[in-house]
């Protein structure tokens, strides 16, 4: 990435919070590989800059694929995303009303949105009906069978 | 900005959104008490929602007391007692409320921004000199914002080239310093703890920002003024809905990680009280409005319109 720094040094400057640093070495960098690219996102999402953390981030996984840390830190800003937004409060299904949950905890409570059915809609799991039939065919094709009756 | 950052109600416990209504009129009271009844026009419920925080951070206990209101002279509300978070961000909203009438002079000649800013200017002697250095930060940060917005408006070739975190990076920069320059002690109160204030403000206003962009959208288009979504994504050869609708979808990403990076400061903050409010006000009430920024069902166009609490 860098003559003088490794990967994992800016990364280490990025986590200790020695944003100037880290991007005045970014800046100098003329070598705009993968490396560069995955730093540059996670400066920028330190920073809140997420569009831009999006955008290098893709660029690195494009230009390394099958790399883990790049894909565990796009995974990172995607899940963060799906789990804030399994917050968003739905309309009521089936003429019920909108407040079939308890929460004793009440940043502890989560709705899944893609949530269909009682059953599914489990604080612990966070799972709806769609991931565990995915989850069922995935089991299946292995041998397996999660749930019996599909 | 007059209120994006509300709590969904229905999720609030009465004795919460109570609490929570003491502080806005508290908020109105404070405006009154500092600098008098012209100011409380620009009232802010974004603002109601950093008083929550900051007092909730306060080693100082609550107090309530109860007040009759100009709304309703007869009825006494409950509201929260003078306080330095309320003293702090009153005087804040008139500054925001000063400013932005001066932008609104610069920008269109309005008549409103003329007699608002011309009317609000001798209040801002009454600021508290402990307040001038976030004061000054805010006017830096708008004078940024301007030149941005400027700068944009002639390179009308450069579309491609400014992105969402750039453009809304003043304003973002602008709410993180109201929370890290609160000039009163907090409790626990650090260098780390003034960063974490900052780096939820950061969020909290870019989140402002662009849902303000958003819901001022079709708006702004209609009556050709700058609208920094529309600079960055809009494409002439659609047409309005489907720009909005496209746009976003394109902003989604960004609200969401503001969202959840707030949520994920405000769990580790050492609030002393208010928590519930707070949480559902970030978890819940922010998610609530986004979702219903453009919808066009009747409840939401209802509630567009009694946007009362």
């Amino acid at each position: 990435m860098n003559v003088y720094y490794s990967e994992k040094d800016i990364q280490k400057l990025i986590f200790d919070e020695q944003i100037y640093k880290a991007k005045a070495i970014l800046d100098r960098t003329k070598n705009h590989d993968a490396s560069w690219h995955y730093l540059t996102a996670l400066l920028a999402y330190k920073q809140s800059w997420f569009d831009t953390a999006k955008k290098h981030i893709e660029i690195a996984r494009t230009m390394a694929p099958g790399n883990g840390v790049y894909e565990n830190f796009h995974l990172k800003l995607v899940g963060r995303n799906q789990q804030y937004k399994a917050h968003a409060p739905h309309p009521p299904q089936n003429g019920r009303p909108n407040n079939q949950h308890h929460h004793h905890h009440h940043h502890h409570h989560h709705r899944n949105s893609g949530g269909c059915c009682d059953c599914c809609d489990c604080c612990a799991c966070r799972l709806s009906c769609c991931d565990l039939i995915c989850l069922d065919s995935m089991c299946e094709c292995m041998g397996g069978d999660l749930i019996k009756c599909i | 900005m007059f209120g994006y950052v509300i709590p969904l109600k229905q999720e609030l416990k009465i004795r919460e959104f109570e609490t929570f209504r003491s502080y806005y009129c508290g908020l109105c009271c404070h405006i009154k008490q500092d600098f008098g009844h012209m100011p409380r026009v620009a009232l802010n419920y974004d603002l109601t929602a950093m008083a929550i925080l900051l007092d909730a951070l306060s080693p100082t206990k609550t107090y309530y007391k109860n007040q009759g209101c100009i709304t309703n002279p007869i009825k006494n509300k409950r509201i929260i007692n003078s306080n330095q978070a309320l003293k702090y961000t009153s005087a804040i909203n008139v500054i925001l409320a000063y400013y932005k009438a001066i932008d609104d002079v610069n920008d269109d000649n309005s008549l409103k921004g003329k007699v608002l800013s011309y009317s609000l200017q001798p209040y801002l002697q009454k600021i508290d000199p402990k307040y001038n250095k976030v004061q000054y930060k805010i006017k830096h940060s708008l004078d940024e914002l301007s030149a941005l917005e400027a700068n944009l408006c002639t390179t009308s070739n450069n579309k491609t080239k400014i992105n969402i975190d750039e453009i809304a990076n003043p304003f973002a920069t602008l709410v993180g310093n109201i929370l890290k320059y609160y000039p009163y002690k907090l409790t626990h109160d650090s260098q780390h703890l003034r960063k974490q204030l900052y780096n939820f403000g950061y969020s909290l206003g870019k989140w402002i920002y662009v849902i303000d962009a958003l819901d001022d959208f079709k708006k702004d288009i209609a009556h050709n003024k700058f609208n920094p979504l529309a600079e960055i994504y809009l494409d002439e050869t659609k047409t309005l809905d489907e720009n909005f609708r496209y746009i976003k979808k394109e902003v989604e990403f960004t609200l969401l990680s503001c969202g959840a990076t707030c949520e994920e400061i405000l769990l580790s903050l050492p609030l002393q009280r208010n928590r519930n409010i707070l949480t559902n006000i970030v978890t819940l009430g922010m998610m609530a409005k986004y979702s219903s920024i453009g919808c066009t069902c009747k409840k939401c166009r209802r509630k567009k319109c009694e946007q009362k609490i």
